[in-house]
């Protein structure tokens, strides 16, 4: 079967830094895909490289059959890519709901004029949008923080509404950034929760995540990259016994527990 | 009593409410790409001159009133808008801020300069306005003003409570993750520049109408420093804020004559209040005050 997220060779370079050389690396439909590495190891390049925000040096990304090469991140996006950021990354003057609704905007038509002239585009489209962000924001457990604004929210829920945001745009692939670094074990574990019913909903994920305890439950297959470099790949039990992941976290930098 | 009515309704009071209402459309055009979308622009001017010169010479080339020039300015604004924006918006902050400064003295430059603009001596004799073969008096001047305003305003109010004004509002708050959820940033920051390039030429259209001559010491950096003002002491990003600046920065000179001499000195000291003391405006102030 034709994997949905296809990486192949990829190297980027920031000058002389080479932060991945020749990556490559298959993303099946439906599945969890950890990403782990110590730091330094490229996983967050490899993010932006699919998502269109740093240039590739060599290789190649395919997402169901479509090269993005030289795509604009928005253009990513709209194929149904989504991601969120290590350090979430919303629209801190915007209410909650509002950013939502922004995560709306490449599954809905409406242009400056539809807006001005108030045609029957923007009518329908509004109805529509007000029940998806209304569902989204239920589903992130953020219905009673609506109103507010975003910038105000504890990490948690910066984190929970980053992800409501990107669903709101129908991804068929979410890439989450350490989605529950920085928390505390009770809302690590309504993240990880959350994070299946994501999953639940269909969509297909690649998470780097740095506790290896939370990623051995989490995902089916795990690549691991180190210094730029894809060093393992595998199923969890049998990446935990690699010893060349060992060595990669033992050798240089503990493992963060 | 008279004299207050006299204040109200008497010329005097008709000439400010034109000037308000001309620096209203101004300030709500920059608003949108400042306010909303988040892109510095203070050579906003330029776009001002471009609408008033396009005017005087649509109607010095094809004899053309109001009410072809006010369209026909407009739209060639906006497509200068278009042309101007694509290689401008591509700098971000501070760059931003330094291109359009350039641009303004550009286009100043130009007007002064080039033969058809009529360099130094301007264009004079543009007719003023006139509708079923009546001349505008002071009353029709004022209504237009308020009606082009308004329009103004309308349309600032609906593009930023829909998706579009949605999206010009991630793109200030977070230009590169309104990227990644699929907003052409690019596309996003040039329609604004546009948009407001547009209503800042349609005033200059019924400056030129109103002044009936199209001078360049109209349109210079004092004009674009005095618009950015006028949003900035209103309240950026505010719909109502470029109403407050621009009645409050027209006024104060106006009514209170002895700070006249002294209106950029004026503009620049309210300027530095409002940053040091209320960075959201006037109207920002006030809404923070409001228990929520």
């Amino acid at each position: 079967m034709m994997p949905l997220l296809s990486v192949r060779g990829v190297t980027v370079r920031f000058g002389g830094l080479v932060a991945l050389n020749t990556v490559s690396l298959d993303v099946r439909e439906g599945e969890i895909h950890g990403l782990i590495g110590p730091n330094g190891a490229g996983k967050t390049t490899l993010f932006n490289a699919v998502t269109g925000l740093v240039r590739l040096a060599a290789g190649q990304v395919l997402f169901h059959e479509h090269s993005l090469a030289g795509l604009r991140p928005a253009a990513v996006a709209a194929l149904g890519i989504a991601r969120t950021f290590q350090t979430p990354r919303v629209f801190r003057a915007l209410s909650v709901a509002h950013n939502v609704e922004a995560g709306l905007h490449t599954r809905t038509r409406e242009g400056m004029l539809d807006a001005i002239l108030g045609t029957r585009v923007s009518a329908r489209e509004r109805a529509r949008t007000r029940a998806v962000v209304r569902d989204l924001l239920a589903f992130a457990g953020l219905a009673d923080r609506a109103d507010a604004q975003a910038g105000s929210l504890a990490l948690a829920d910066l984190r929970r509404l980053e992800i409501a945001r990107a669903l709101a745009a129908e991804p068929r692939l979410l890439l989450l950034d350490e989605p529950a670094s920085g928390m505390d074990q009770a809302d690590m574990r309504e993240m990880m929760a959350m994070i299946r019913r994501v999953h639940d909903r269909g969509l297909t994920l690649v998470v780097i995540e740095h506790n290896m305890q939370v990623m051995m439950r989490l995902a089916e297959r795990i690549t691991v990259l180190d210094h730029g470099v894809k060093i393992a790949e595998g199923a969890p039990e049998a990446i935990q016994r690699n010893p060349v992941v060992i060595e990669a976290y033992l050798g240089r930098a503990a493992p963060v527990a | 009593m008279t004299a207050l009515l006299d204040l109200m309704f008497g010329p005097y009071a008709l000439t400010l409410l034109i000037l308000v209402s001309v620096n209203t459309t101004l300030a709500a055009s920059l608003n949108l790409i400042t306010g909303y979308a988040g892109q510095v622009s203070i050579g906003h001017a330029a776009f001002y001159a471009i609408g008033a010169y396009a005017a005087g010479l649509l109607f010095k080339t094809f004899g053309w009133g109001f009410w072809l020039t006010l369209p026909s300015a407009a739209l060639m604004s906006f497509a200068a808008g278009l042309v101007i924006g694509a290689p401008s918006l591509r700098v971000e902050h501070d760059f931003l801020a330094i291109v359009t400064l350039g641009l303004g003295l550009v286009v100043q430059g130009l007007a002064l300069n080039l033969e058809f603009t009529g360099g130094p001596y301007g264009i004079a004799g543009v007719p003023r306005i006139s509708a079923f073969g009546r001349e505008f008096g002071l009353w029709g001047y004022a209504a237009t003003g308020v009606a082009l305003a308004a329009v103004t305003l309308l349309v600032v109010y609906r593009i930023t409570r829909a998706r579009p004004g949605t999206a010009l509002m991630a793109v200030r708050e977070d230009p590169l993750a309104a990227e990644v959820i699929g907003i052409n940033t690019s596309r996003y920051k040039i329609l604004a520049f546009a948009t407001g390039a547009l209503f800042a030429g349609a005033a200059g259209s019924l400056y030129a109408h109103y002044a009936t001559f199209v001078g360049h010491d109209s349109f210079g950096l004092g004009t674009s420093i005095a618009i950015m003002s006028m949003v900035v002491v209103g309240g950026l990003g505010r719909l109502w804020g470029p109403v407050v600046g621009a009645v409050l920065l027209t006024l104060i000179p106006e009514l209170i004559r002895f700070t006249a001499a002294y209106r950029m000195f004026l503009y620049g000291l309210l300027l530095v209040v409002t940053m040091r003391y209320m960075p959201q405006g006037l109207l920002g102030a006030l809404a923070q005050r409001k228990p929520r």
